[in-house]
């Protein structure tokens, strides 16, 4: 069980304060409800550039990165097609190091050109690294275009294209922090050696004068329901075949989501599972082959990726897998199955969560839908899920004419 | 409140170390039990003294190591892992330059069932033809992908240049698939694995109790006694060199640097404050000139290696090609600078207080403390390595740093390594 505690400044900043004595260490997480699913089409990748941008000084402070190591602190952030997470750990009585730098790049940023302008380059370099320099890099980017038509899960977070990034400017770079970084936006939660009394002090102190901003709503179209099947195909001079699936499921905060996430781990999560089994072993179709959620919070992805033994056919492979779907939905699976996925979600998530660095991060997460108490929950709602449901959904989710599959082929 | 002045710091002179509780077991294995985590899960790491090092050709510890989960005792591979995966618990088999580990995680409550099956694995692995070609062809296929990637290629290349003949050295190509044989591994373990010596680290909540099960468990494995000892020669020292792979791209992978010092020598601690000042941290001279000022790269960094035969430095990056000679350039400065201007006091202040909240950081958790006592234990410390290691971390002096970059940087032993697309 963990114990938190949780509060609202009066202007709208969401604090949590989950305290554990058992490490020297705090982390300080900050989630700005904002993700590249907020970005303007054709301005995509800037959730994700502001993130670089806001390690380039904020109003009071020139650099962010260089307070925090003095004070023996690590930092850094990701941005998702939702959110944009910021996190710090450091020695806990160094607290108010990472309070006072968070709190002042959410208050203003310096907004200088030379940030602006050495991050696009940083950016477009990594786009490079990640995306383009990479065997398969571009995989995200035709599936999503092909899986989503209108939500903008259709661009990944790094952007559509380098031109997005090549042309962002500072007035952009202004009016984004102002739509989106506002405490009435944020949810900061401190997790470690804290005492709850006197972190939530020092949070006043540091955070209460920040006035609150307009607040961001969000109005997204909904991807309508996809009633055709989709393929791609896309050629480059890669060593093997692969072959994706993405079919259409519910978003993360959806009560159906933990019976998804445990029918993956069913088709492919370790060597005894029903992919590996009959797809690696008995047929030999595939060199490597997994079953997938994206953990979307918008009605997101299920996928299946594999890549082709040599001499394979897709015609093959791609039969093998609807047969083994066919099974699956057909003949559903019994208690025991089920138990042994349960079994390895139970385990992994007590490792994980031995982490305080971990557990900041998810309380944050379930807090941004409502209630960091929802993450308690978490494991008696995958622990109650039955072969019933698994059965209902896995007929629900392995619809052809909701498919959007990707040859992706060695030239 | 004055939000352009720092908060005051507190500077964390030690750390909190958790004291192994050793035993002996009947086999002359040693086991180290760690105790420090609320949750009832244990991991438990068997190490034994069987890297790539003592293999006689490329792939043959790795490929053994793989295939000792391919089924035991007559049972099929995916059953044991079948059974494995009933009770929650995860087991990976892994292999370095120096070891061998099977690491499994489980819940305490079903560990002795677990540890059953892996003592099955251990003594009586299957070794079956089938299950070795399918596994050879399907990392066949793995090495071709990683084989398209800049990083991996310079990385290979700088670790082929940098070993040579040295046992280290016996490094996989892709026509190593094809050389070799389910009789290489069955040799491996059995000359190599069932005669290494074996250390046990287990972690998690060690209650006396928690103990006793564990260690009545692992009492009657016969690995670890019937030693066979091994010895292999220091890596000689090398000249510099430079080496280009041509490999069509937007962007060049770029690795150079040169055999080191080793964790435990006298100069390690001095050496580290000085290779993490240059590229050891986001705040790093290399990350703010290279990223920071100039964009050429998304990262760049800098380290020390230790391996029981050598240390190794080692700076790598992967710009955009036309940047590479301006990269080159400017890591040649900031190595020369290094050398010869002492690093300003506040600089020093601020490594200093990053390599003790990194150390704290890499402390921090009863798994987190396994992983650092394998570290040490390997390099004949103990655990108190960490705090006299702060200690004197804390008294290197900016002359220090110089000192080591003179001795420690010399640019003409750095074998250099690059990846991509020669520009014009």
């Amino acid at each position: 069980m963990i114990d938190y505690k949780k509060y609202t400044l009066d202007n709208g900043l969401r604090v949590i304060i989950h305290q554990d004595k058992s490490t020297p260490m705090v982390a300080v997480n900050t989630l700005y409800d904002v993700g590249a699913r907020d970005e303007d089409p054709n301005r995509t990748g800037f959730a994700h550039l502001f993130e670089h941008l806001m390690f380039g000084g904020s109003i009071n402070i020139p650099e962010f990165d260089t307070p925090l190591q003095m004070a023996g602190g690590t930092s850094n952030a990701f941005t998702s097609n939702d959110i944009t997470n910021y996190y710090d750990t450091l020695p806990a009585n160094n607290l108010d190091t990472a309070l006072w730098l968070e709190s002042d790049r959410m208050l203003s940023l310096a907004f200088t050109d030379k940030s602006l302008e050495v991050q696009r380059s940083v950016v477009i370099e990594e786009f490079k690294q990640r995306y383009i320099n990479q065997p398969y890099g571009n995989v995200w980017h035709l599936i999503r275009k092909m899986a989503f038509k209108e939500h903008p899960y259709k661009w990944p977070t790094i952007g559509k294209d380098i031109s997005h990034i090549e042309e962002a400017v500072m007035e952009d770079v202004r009016a984004f922090f102002h739509k989106h970084y506002g405490p009435q936006n944020a949810i900061l939660c401190i997790a470690g050696n804290v005492s709850y009394e006197s972190t939530l002090e020092k949070v006043k102190q540091w955070y209460g004068d920040i006035p609150e901003r307009t607040r961001y709503v969000r109005n997204l179209v909904d991807e309508p329901k996809q009633t055709d099947y989709r393929e791609t195909e896309f050629s480059a001079d890669v060593p093997a075949n692969a072959l994706h699936m993405a079919f259409k499921m519910c978003g993360r905060y959806d009560e159906d989501y933990p019976v998804y996430d445990l029918i993956t781990d069913i088709l492919s999560r370790g060597k005894g599972s029903r992919f590996e089994k009959s797809l690696v072993r008995e047929q030999q179709l595939f060199s490597d082959v997994s079953c997938y959620v994206t953990g979307a919070y918008d009605a997101g992805l299920l996928v299946v990726s594999g890549k082709l033994k040599d001499k394979v056919s897709y015609e093959a492979a791609e039969l093998a897998v609807w047969n083994e779907l066919k099974d699956f939905i057909s003949n559903g699976i019994d208690d025991q199955e089920l138990q042994k996925v349960k079994n390895k979600y139970e385990s992994a998530k007590l490792y994980s969560d031995t982490n305080v660095l971990n557990r900041a991060m998810n309380l944050s997460f379930f807090e941004l839908n409502g209630s960091a108490s929802d993450y308690t929950h978490e494991l008696s709602r995958y622990l109650n899920v039955n072969t019933e449901q698994i059965s209902q959904i896995s007929k629900r989710v392995f619809d052809k004419k909701a498919c959007s599959l990707l040859r992706y082929k060695k030239a | 409140m004055v939000r352009s002045v720092a908060p005051e710091l507190s500077v964390l002179e030690t750390v909190e170390v958790i004291k192994p509780v050793e035993l002996k077991l009947p086999s002359g294995a040693r086991a180290f039990f760690i105790d420090g985590c609320l949750e009832n899960i244990a991991q438990i790491d068997l190490v034994f003294e069987a890297g790539s090092k003592y293999q006689t050709r490329p792939l043959q510890a790795a490929i053994t190591a793989a295939m000792l989960l391919e089924g035991c005792s007559g049972r099929k591979g995916v059953d044991v892992m079948d059974e494995l995966d009933g009770y929650g618990a995860y087991i990976d088999v892994s292999t370095d330059y120096d070891r061998l580990t099977l690491s499994v995680f489980s819940t305490v409550r079903s560990i002795e069932k677990v540890l059953s099956l892996v003592k099955a694995i251990l003594e009586a692995p299957n070794f079956e033809q089938e299950n070795f070609d399918l596994m050879l062809s399907n990392k066949r296929q793995n090495f071709l992908i990683q084989s398209e990637k800049v990083s991996t290629l310079a990385r290979r290349r700088f670790y082929k240049e940098l070993f040579g003949n040295h046992a280290y050295g016996k490094l996989a190509t892709i026509e190593s698939y094809d050389h070799l044989s389910l009789e290489d591994c069955k040799t491996f373990f059995k000359d190599v694995i069932k005669r290494s010596e074996l250390t046990c680290f287990i972690a998690g909540k060690m209650t006396d109790n928690n103990v006793q099960l564990i260690e009545s468990c692992l009492s009657d494995l016969s690995l670890g006694s019937n030693v066979q000892e091994r010895t292999i020669d220091q890596l000689p020292d090398h000249q510099g060199s430079q080496h280009h792979i041509e490999k069509s791209g937007v962007q060049t992978g770029l690795r150079l640097g040169k055999k080191s010092i080793r964790r435990g020598h006298e100069d390690y601690a001095a050496t580290q404050v000085m290779v993490t000042a240059l590229g050891g941290y986001f705040g790093s001279r290399l990350m703010k000139n290279i990223r920071e000022d100039k964009g050429f790269t998304y990262g760049i960094g800098a380290g020390l290696v230790t391996l029981d035969h050598a240390g190794v430095f080692y700076i790598a990056t992967e710009v955009g090609n036309q940047y590479l000679n301006q990269t080159l350039l400017e890591i040649n400065k900031e190595v020369e600078v290094l050398q010869q201007k002492n690093i300003p006091e506040e600089e020093l202040f601020l490594v200093k207080n990053y390599i003790s909240g990194s150390v704290a950081r890499s402390l921090d958790g009863a798994f987190e403390q396994m992983d650092k006592l394998k570290t040490v234990h390997y390099c004949g410390l103990t655990m108190n390595y960490y705090n006299d290691y702060l200690k004197e971390m804390r008294n290197v002096s900016a002359e220090d740093v110089m000192l080591m970059a003179q001795k420690h940087l010399n640019p003409d032993t750095f074998i250099q390594i690059t990846a991509g697309e020669a520009t014009k």
